[in-house]
């Protein structure tokens, strides 16, 4: 393939505390500007390995990394990487739309002025355009002050996509961000990652394969830890390699 | 909706496949029309992109719906998509049968000057034509005017053929010919039961309604 690689998953192997190894030597690539899907049964280590990719799992003690995720030239699994640099270079989005007990323009300026910006007139031009963005600006244009907590589930999941946008990351991770939402948000929300991969590279783990199948132009299927099959989603949904994928998503299991 | 510009390249595709065969199959009669195998090129240089075309569409069509799990309105145009693409290939195999009997054809000379295959020929490509523009349009009424016209090339048919007939029980040497003749018009002929066809697909996609194998009433129902 011609495409370029952002993200290079080498020999991947995750422990959770207690030497309990959730992760069994994965390899994959992640396509630069293209969405990824990461699907499979409950307890597979899609939201495991994830978490790897912005290092989510060093909020917890116990648990350890083997392999290399090869990121910008460098493997950022070892231990002098600077997490917050990282982090606003793979952003995240969650289940559970999180929004700041704030208004809704200090939640998106909130990393803005992490990074030390405190010109007016940049933040609100960068607020804006990741309002914008993610599709949200006409819905809260004129209510900016409002607290965030006053917006449905829906636009408080897209306030949400804003934040981790405004930083400009170079990757995105979402991690089931539907799941939580009813099926106009989460058309709306899938149209938004479409859109979204133009400019950003996107993983999404989702437990809703049709989601997958509609919004990622790469699937890896994951079973007990391990990766069974990678390949264009076109492929995984019309004729995988494996039985195990097929059987999968043809709704045997899972 | 994420299924639309797929839909949409769907139907670009067919619509600019639907153009090369129309005009395959006016190449080939116009070859015996006028006597000039000049003519014959066009459908030899389309064959084959016309296969590709096909296996290419049917891919995708089949890869959308298992990516998109469309249903009811989108479900239906997909369906109707994969029986037009078919039935494209179809017109397409009509014109290089055409061709085949073309070339035979233009080793003797011309039988006499054409009046009724013409005809005949541009009435069927208008069929097509127009069928396309009701599955462009989504134009049901169009595409019950197309299925009405069927009665016509078939009377053509008829016409074309005993017309021939005349012709070879007068002068046996034209036997060869004529035979032929009547092969080219009964290739035309399914051209024009092709369109019928996709006329009634186009209904299906719109109303859901299932009008293959049955006549149509005065009105259209």
């Amino acid at each position: 393939m011609s495409e370029n690689v952002k993200l290079q998953v080498k020999n991947l192997n995750f422990y959770y505390a207690g030497n309990k190894q959730a992760l069994k030597n994965i390899n994959m690539p992640v396509y630069e500007k293209k969405v990824t899907a990461l699907i499979g049964p409950s307890g597979c280590g899609k939201t495991t390995l994830l978490r790897c990719f912005n290092r989510m799992h060093d909020l917890y003690p116990g648990n350890r990394y083997e392999g290399e995720i090869i990121f910008e030239g460098k493997n950022i699994l070892e231990k002098d990487v600077d997490l917050m640099v990282l982090r606003s270079k793979i952003g995240m989005v969650f289940q559970k739309p999180t929004p700041f007990p704030m208004s809704i323009f200090d939640n998106v300026a909130y990393g803005l002025r992490l990074q030390g910006i405190k010109n007016k007139t940049e933040l609100q031009d960068r607020v804006e355009k990741a309002l914008k963005d993610a599709a949200i600006w006409d819905e809260v244009k004129d209510r900016l002050n409002v607290s965030a907590f006053s917006l449905s589930g829906g636009q408080q999941q897209r306030l949400c996509i804003a934040r981790a946008i405004a930083v400009k990351p170079e990757v995105i991770l979402f991690d089931e961000p539907t799941s939580a939402l009813d099926p106009i948000s989460t058309s709306k929300i899938e149209e938004l990652i479409v859109e979204l991969k133009k400019n950003h590279t996107i993983i999404i783990v989702t437990h809703n394969m049709q989601q997958a199948a509609r919004v990622s132009d790469y699937t890896a299927f994951m079973y007990l830890g391990e990766l069974i099959e990678f390949d264009l989603t076109d492929i995984i949904f019309t004729k995988p390699n494996k039985k195990l994928t097929e059987d999968y998503v043809s709704g045997k299991f899972g | 909706m994420l299924i639309e510009p797929r839909l949409n390249e769907i139907k670009e595709r067919l619509l600019k496949m639907a153009e090369i065969v129309e005009n395959m199959i006016d190449s080939s009669i116009k070859a015996i029309i006028e006597h000039n195998p000049e003519y014959l090129k066009y459908v030899e240089e389309n064959e084959n992109i016309v296969d590709q075309m096909e296996v290419e569409n049917e891919s995708l069509i089949i890869t959308t719906m298992a990516r998109y799990q469309p249903e009811a309105k989108f479900l239906r145009m997909l369906a109707m998509d994969l029986f037009v693409n078919r039935d494209l290939e179809r017109i397409g195999d009509h014109a290089e049968n055409i061709k085949e009997h073309a070339q035979s054809i233009l080793t003797k000379p011309k039988l006499k000057e054409y009046v009724d295959l013409p005809k005949m020929t541009e009435l069927t490509i208008q069929m097509v034509q127009d069928a396309i523009k009701a599955f462009a349009e989504n134009d049901t009424n169009l595409a019950r005017d197309v299925i009405k016209r069927d009665d016509l090339i078939d009377a053509l048919e008829d016409q074309i053929i005993r017309e021939l007939y005349t012709y070879m029980v007068e002068d046996p040497s034209t036997i060869k010919v004529g035979l032929r003749l009547m092969d080219v018009v009964k290739n035309i002929e399914r051209v024009a039961d092709i369109a019928t066809n996709l006329a009634e697909e186009v209904i299906y996609m719109k109303e859901g309604k299932m009008l293959r194998h049955q006549e149509l009433d005065e009105d259209g129902k």
